[in-house]
């Protein structure tokens, strides 16, 4: 008679708190200038920013995504690499208007905290692009099932 | 006695199955939870503004075969140029200059062709810039690539400046 309460109460205490995620970035605001063109072609990359992502335990799977709010011009095109201990990076991907993996099979079954891992962004253009000289775009990293 | 015994073994199965369920969908949650949590980051992209302009051939020959009563003429049209710019660079024009004016009693004249400006036509080229193509919208950025440049070289009687000349033609893209 008392042996399911057990396990009931057992169970209860594993998962006093609701499983949560959480990701982070060191800068909210970054700058990628490109100084020169060569034949209409030239690239900035900027690696000062990192993120900071972390998941209690029995959140399973994870993976971290990246999209833009704006496609970007024709002739252009801007890069995202997440570096990362606790899963395994995509490397260079292309971001858009639709989630790209930047990070996948992050083992959250236990829990982890991945800190200060490097966000490398780079913009590109190349001949023929008419996009202004000026453009903005804000990235969301999102941490998920 | 037995139907309330009987009872209470009912109650119980059912009391159990269902502590039975709950602690199966608690100890699942973790599982079940779809978690989703955001970061973001605003990049200021900039290009610089410019314009460049690029020749297929950096030599070209120009050789007059013959002459009828000491006038003569040849035209070369084995080259081409590419014009470009980025955004935000206004109306611009294609001019050309040669490094040495001409001899007395010869010319050279260079057409560009033009598709997204418009081509000034047969224009005699001096030491100071002429212009060539114009009407450029450089506004939103543009590329015109591989247009012909055709090049002639004339003299007419009393054209007494050797048989061989060298010029430098230079092409600059500019607002």
């Amino acid at each position: 008679m008392k042996w399911p309460f057990f396990l009931f109460l057992s169970s209860s205490m594993s998962y006093g708190a609701l499983p949560s995620t959480s990701i982070n970035v060191s800068q909210g605001a970054i700058r990628l200038a490109i100084t020169s063109l060569n034949s209409g072609s030239g690239s900035a990359t900027n690696n000062s920013s990192t993120y900071t992502a972390s998941a209690t335990a029995g959140m399973g799977i994870l993976k971290i995504t990246g999209q833009i709010d704006q496609m970007m011009p024709a002739q252009s095109t801007l890069l995202a690499t997440l570096a990362t201990q606790s899963g395994i990076s995509t490397g260079p991907t292309f971001l858009s208007t639709t989630a790209k993996n930047l990070v996948t099979t992050i083992n959250a079954f236990t829990g982890f905290t991945d800190v200060n891992q490097t966000i490398n962004l780079t913009f590109s253009i190349s001949s023929g692009y008419a996009g202004g000289s000026s453009l903005t775009r804000t990235v969301t990293y999102t941490i998920t099932n | 006695m037995v139907l309330n015994k009987n009872k209470n073994q009912l109650l119980r199965g059912i009391v159990f199955k269902h502590l039975f369920s709950i602690a199966l969908i608690w100890s699942t949650l973790p599982a079940l939870i779809s978690a989703a949590t955001s970061a973001t980051q605003v990049l200021t992209l900039t290009v610089p503004i410019s314009a460049s302009i690029s020749v297929s051939s950096g030599a070209v020959t120009i050789p007059i075969l013959s002459l009828s009563s000491g006038a003569g003429s040849a035209t070369d049209s084995s080259s081409t140029y590419t014009a470009t710019s980025t955004a935000d660079m206004g109306t611009l024009r294609i001019t050309g200059q040669i490094d040495t004016a001409m001899p007395t009693n010869s010319t050279l004249s260079a057409n560009l062709a033009a598709k997204v400006g418009t081509s000034s036509g047969t224009t005699l080229l001096s030491t100071t810039a002429a212009n060539l193509v114009t009407a450029i919208d450089g506004s939103t950025g543009f590329t015109d690539a591989n247009r012909a440049i055709t090049l002639t070289f004339a003299v007419s009687p009393g054209y007494a400046s050797g048989a061989s000349l060298t010029r430098t033609v230079t092409y600059t893209i500019t607002n």
